[in-house]
């Protein structure tokens, strides 16, 4: 207990003191330059300037406000702009938010006007109901494909909508948009360099048996993209978007070609290149294009529904975890669910998982919002219990009010990203 | 058997008489009492009026434990609702100082009620103006400068 105490150290010497400690007059603001850990506050403030708290304190109390307020409170002073916009800041800020899920859905494609909505909540265990809260929208964005199409990756969620590839901050409301030369663009956060970076192909799926394939690494920042650099590969059919991991993107994939040989593709986006092709049972890759991926216990792991008994449905599905990915190491659990949810391949409806929340419950969610003004139901399953939760999420497009407001018709493409974590980092 | 009490002494040289217990949520008092025991302890960069405030949401805060078994004085409810009311009767400029005292003496808890007041008051501010004004800051940026990074940072909403 009192070896945790050197961190005040100079507090402790304050304490019986005769000297050095400044006697604040009771409307004075208390500023003790000696306890500041030497952290940024003493230099950069000029003598006169009333100081409002220590450096610490600041960051203290700054963290505990929306990302959308602070964005707004740059301008507030200088001490202010960089201590929001410092390293340090950011990485506390995103340390320190508890975990949220983020819902994300789009207009139908045949509908005006086109719009991506994000809508985001905090995560609470065990609960039957959920509130989400319109965070941003996004304007000329539809998403008109069927397999997952959204990632949440270190903060940022990011989507493509055929050659645009888009990403976006819902805490600070920061949107980057980009051209991409083909759909299979994925994002990537190498934790090491605080860096994102997406990876893209450029070598188009329908060249006959080529060579090598050519992907572009796109290294993101100050608003934008900073560089593009290429890599290659051995060919591969990419079936999949890939998941970010721990610095390394996954993605399903047919090596060298369409229905070849399964395998997963490991980039490793720090060092920009192609790692490996994990070599992966067949039975991983039984849905192919909706292959789904989830990290799993910070491992990438596979949800395959199994709908052999139902067709359309499934109450089994598998779970493959890659328990080494040096060693091609996979594992396999089998659970069978309380009740069968729907799995339709075509334009019907669809329950995917794209995650676990915090503990550890794997989360399935509908690919298309429920319809005019219906409740949005997500299911969560507890691996240990088997049990399965169906928790409403409020406010997600489920009144008149809001399918009027936004012009909101048809079928409308949804995803639900769990353990999203609230960032104020800026690309 | 009898509550042990300690002597704190504000910076007007105002001595505090205050049960061990209470004064041991605050980790440095906690140290010091077994540090320099049965001694008057100094807290020179503590007005009495702060110093009191703080002793007041330590004996509102205090587990007691001599009765067998840890029970707090008041459920967690009602504490949160008078911690409420506690740091609303403050004005801003005192807050603030109970703010830090709360972090020299490290009470974990009071930093969390009062950190979560000053974002509280920082969140409901309109503009950066309200906010200088609030907090006496002083706008160190040139008009240009507040232009460019509005310009870096608004985003469509």
């Amino acid at each position: 207990m009192m070896k945790r105490k050197e961190r005040e150290k100079g507090s402790l010497e304050a304490i019986p003191l005769k000297m050095e400690m400044v006697i604040h007059h009771q409307k004075e603001v208390f500023c003790d330059e000696s306890k500041d850990n030497g952290v940024g506050s003493g230099d950069k403030r000029p003598g006169k300037q009333k100081v409002l708290l220590s450096y610490d304190m600041e960051v203290e109390t700054l963290r505990r406000l929306p990302g959308k307020s602070l964005m707004k409170f740059l301008c507030v002073s200088k001490n202010w702009y960089s201590l929001i916009r410092s390293q340090r800041f950011v990485a506390s800020y995103y340390a320190a938010k508890p975990s949220r899920f983020i819902v994300a859905f789009t207009n139908s494609v045949f509908s005006k006007p086109e719009r991506l909505f994000i809508m985001s909540g905090e995560e609470e265990e065990g609960t039957s109901s959920l509130v989400a809260n319109l965070d941003m929208t996004v304007p000329s964005v539809t998403l008109p494909h069927g397999s997952a199409k959204f990632s949440s990756v270190h903060g940022f969620l990011a989507c493509f909508d055929l050659s645009k590839f888009i990403i976006c901050n819902p805490s600070t409301g920061q949107v980057i948009t980009f051209h991409c030369k083909a759909t299979g663009t994925s994002l990537g956060y190498d934790p090491v360099d605080d860096q994102f970076k997406a990876l893209t192909q450029v070598t188009s799926i329908y060249v006959h048996n080529p060579s090598s394939m050519v992907h572009e690494v796109i290294t993101l920042g100050r608003g934008g993209v900073v560089s593009r650099t290429q890599v290659t590969s051995p060919p591969h059919h990419p079936l999949t978007m890939g998941r970010c991991i721990n610095g390394f993107i996954y993605y399903a994939a047919w090596a060298p070609i369409f229905g070849a040989t399964p395998v997963f593709v490991c980039f490793d986006v720090r060092h920009e290149r192609i790692l490996s092709f994990i070599t992966t049972p067949k039975d991983v890759m039984l849905r192919g294009a909706f292959t789904l991926l989830i990290e799993y216990k910070g491992k990438l792991a596979v949800v395959v529904p199994d709908c052999s008994k139902f067709g359309l449905s499934f109450n089994r599905f598998y779970l493959w975890i890659l328990e080494d990915s040096t060693k091609h190491e996979w594992s396999k659990q089998t659970f069978e669910l309380p009740l069968s949810l729907p799995f339709s391949p075509a334009a019907g409806e669809r329950m995917i998982s794209q995650g676990t929340n915090k503990a550890g419950d794997i989360v399935f969610s509908p690919t298309t919002l429920p319809g005019r003004a219906q409740p949005f139901y997500v299911f969560y399953f507890n691996p240990d219990t088997k049990n399965i939760r169906r928790v409403r999420i409020h406010g997600v497009a489920d009144t008149e009010e809001f399918w009027s407001r936004y012009g909101l018709t048809d079928v409308c493409r949804a995803s639900f990203s769990p353990q999203h974590a609230d960032s104020i980092a800026s690309l | 058997m009898s509550k042990k009490m300690i002597v704190l002494k504000s910076s007007e040289g105002v001595s505090f008489v205050v049960e061990e217990a209470v004064a041991r949520q605050s980790k440095i008092i906690s140290f010091l009492v077994e540090e320099f025991p049965d001694r008057e302890l100094p807290l020179t960069n503590m007005t009495s009026e702060i110093l009191r405030k703080t002793i007041e949401y330590c004996k509102k805060h205090v587990v007691e434990d001599d009765g067998g078994g840890d029970s707090s004085s008041s459920s967690s409810g009602d504490l949160k609702e008078w911690d409420v009311k506690f740091v609303a009767e403050i004005d801003q400029p005192r807050l603030m100082d109970l703010l830090m005292a709360a972090n020299y003496l490290d009470i974990p808890s009071l930093l969390d009620v009062t950190c979560q007041k000053v974002a509280d008051t920082i969140a409901a501010c309109n503009d950066e103006k309200e906010i200088r004004a609030t907090f006496n800051i002083e706008n160190d940026f040139t008009e240009e400068e507040v232009e460019a990074i509005r310009m870096e940072n608004q985003y469509p909403i």
